[in-house]
């Protein structure tokens, strides 16, 4: 009785695994429910599928196909983009694990760079005598950027790695209404860092022309390798190099960003993805030298002090931008005058407050 | 239950506070007892009044070049939060539905997106000359921070929930705008309500002296 039993179930259990294992096989190669990979199944059965040429094309598999529609919108003749699909698992593979990857990579390096570097102290001690060196205008539009780029930083990090901090820490629900907000703020914002750009180039282009010396300090990396002083004017070049590149990045962003708000005007879906790809590395990169201007300001003593009320001790000027000081040190008889330029002029301030 | 505070009994007492606080802070300037003018009157007064208060809106020839980003900054910032405030279409509808149960013409979204971009704009550069010209940080007291800050506050959390599908956001924006409407009558906010009588009352004394300015 128990060994007809077993035989029977045993028959029963092959014949049910016969049926069940294309249909297993068919799951676990990743097809979806559409029936894609009908093809192969039927082909195991010896049916062809009416349907798998129609979706094979809907699905455009094998090429590019735009069906004819009365619609005259783009791309109206496209049942599926594909294209979609492909930048998220391109998103999900490489543009997220590397740009997370490099972003704490620059973190971890500055981080070795605080704990290694010292701080370097300014040569002979704070002499209690203030140069002027910036103006209240060239403050407020330093301020002004460093504000922009911390919120569409903050923003767009969020937006970008979100998901991988917030929903462990605090749940879908509370990630939802802040991707929303970083998303209605950093589209709101955008359109600032072009102002923000505009006023950095306006007040601080001036300084950042190539100069005698540039060559040699980068060649040096600022008398680093030479182990001598040199002669600076009011930027060194690896000041003036931060500028340009912020400057480019800048602009590379904020066109890229521009092109995202405005779909209109870049209406197909690659180059819209590329856009975002740009903006997305421009975005990365930018941040990584933030973190390394960060680390310079606070590592070299009295550097802040210009950005705070538009002075610096002069034993900080002489020993960083001796070149500079000498100058500004002739146009300014006294502390009521702010040194404008390289050349030796000098200009009151225009806000007429000093 | 936060939702039913914010909602409820904080809207209705930051409201109260709003409109008894401006109209005491009003009645105090306007019913203030003033030294009475013996003088031979050289010209009206009322001419005076109009003329100051309408000419004020636009910075002095000599000082322009001075005030450039005030005046700029300062434009830019107040229209845009007007524009904000009285023509975005979800404030519209709120004043329609919870307070005066009438509409008016609102702002498409785009110009909300414009608007909100010039508030902005205007208040950063404002706070930070507040903050960095020597003058201004000088005559700038933590009130005028406070106040700068909060005003930053909820405009940016209206401009976060501007996509209208999540409760959170939209509690945040007005729990901000409640502590703005108690802060206001108790600070430099006032100048919403006070800058035309106090031009009117100085434009009215250089009338009456005789004076065009």
């Amino acid at each position: 009785m128990s060994k007809l039993f077993f035989r029977w179930l045993f028959s029963i259990m092959f014949l049910t695994l016969n049926f069940l294992m294309p249909a297993f096989a068919a799951d676990s190669s990743g097809t979806d429910s559409m029936g894609n990979n009908s093809a192969s199944v039927s082909q195991q059965f010896g049916v062809k599928s009416l349907g798998t040429d129609l979706w094979r094309d809907v699905r455009q598999r094998d090429t590019d196909i735009i069906g004819i529609s009365q619609n005259k919108a783009l791309k109206a003749g496209v049942l599926i983009d594909t294209k979609g699909n492909e930048w998220r698992e391109f998103r999900q593979q490489w543009l997220l694990p590397y740009g997370g990857y490099f972003l704490i990579g620059a973190l971890a390096f500055l981080t070795l760079l605080f704990l290694v570097v010292r701080k370097s102290r300014i040569p002979g001690g704070r002499s209690g005598k203030k140069v002027r060196r910036l103006t209240s205008m060239q403050i407020i539009s330093h301020w002004f950027m460093v504000a922009l780029i911390g919120f569409m930083s903050l923003t767009g990090l969020l937006l970008l790695f979100g998901r991988f901090v917030i929903i462990p820490l605090m749940g879908a629900d509370a990630f939802s209404p802040i991707a929303s907000a970083s998303k209605e703020g950093h589209n709101l914002m955008g359109p600032l860092v072009v102002v923000s750009l505009i006023l950095m180039l306006a007040y601080y282009i001036r300084y950042n022309w190539p100069a005698k010396g540039d060559l040699k300090w980068l060649f040096t990396l600022g008398g680093l390798l030479s182990k001598k002083h040199l002669e600076v004017g009011f930027f060194n070049a690896g000041e003036k190099v931060l500028f340009w590149l912020t400057i480019v990045l800048g602009i590379v962003i904020s066109v890229s960003g521009l092109l995202l708000l405005f779909p209109y005007y870049e209406p197909t879906i690659e180059r819209t993805q590329l856009a975002l790809l740009i903006h997305a590395i421009a975005a990365l990169i930018l941040i990584a030298m933030v973190f390394g201007h960060i680390w310079m300001v606070l590592t070299v003593e009295g550097t802040i002090d210009a950005m705070k009320d538009g002075k610096v001790d002069e034993n900080w000027a002489k020993s960083h931008h001796s070149r500079w000081y000498a100058t500004a040190s002739k146009s300014q008889p006294s502390e009521s005058k702010v040194a404008e330029s390289e050349s030796g002029t000098s200009e009151p301030n225009k806000e007429g407050a000093y | 239950m936060l939702e039913y505070i914010i909602d409820g009994p904080l809207w209705y007492f930051s409201l109260a506070v709003f409109v008894i606080g401006v109209l005491w802070k009003l009645g105090s300037i306007i019913f203030a007892k003033r030294k009475a003018d013996f003088s031979v009157a050289r010209g009206s007064s009322v001419p005076g009044a109009i003329r100051t208060v309408l000419t004020r809106f636009i910075p002095d020839k000599g000082m322009f070049s001075e005030i450039k980003l005030q005046v700029f900054a300062g434009y830019s910032f107040h229209l845009g939060l007007f524009a904000l405030v009285f023509f975005a279409a979800p404030h519209v509808k709120f004043f329609d539905e919870h307070m005066l149960g009438f509409s008016w013409v609102t702002m498409p979204h785009w110009a909300f997106i414009v608007a909100a971009q010039f508030a902005f704009l205007g208040l950063l550069l404002l706070w930070l000359h507040r903050m960095i010209n020597p003058v201004s940080r000088l005559i700038s007291t933590a009130s005028d921070h406070v106040t700068t800050i909060l005003t930053f506050v909820v405009m940016l959390t209206g401009c976060l929930a501007l996509l209208e599908s999540f409760s959170g956001l939209r509690l945040l924006h007005r729990f901000s705008v409640e502590l703005f409407l108690i802060i206001f009558p108790f600070s430099s906010l006032m100048h919403a309500f006070t800058f035309v009588p106090s031009r009117a009352l100085t434009g009215a004394w250089f009338g009456r002296r005789g004076i065009k300015s």
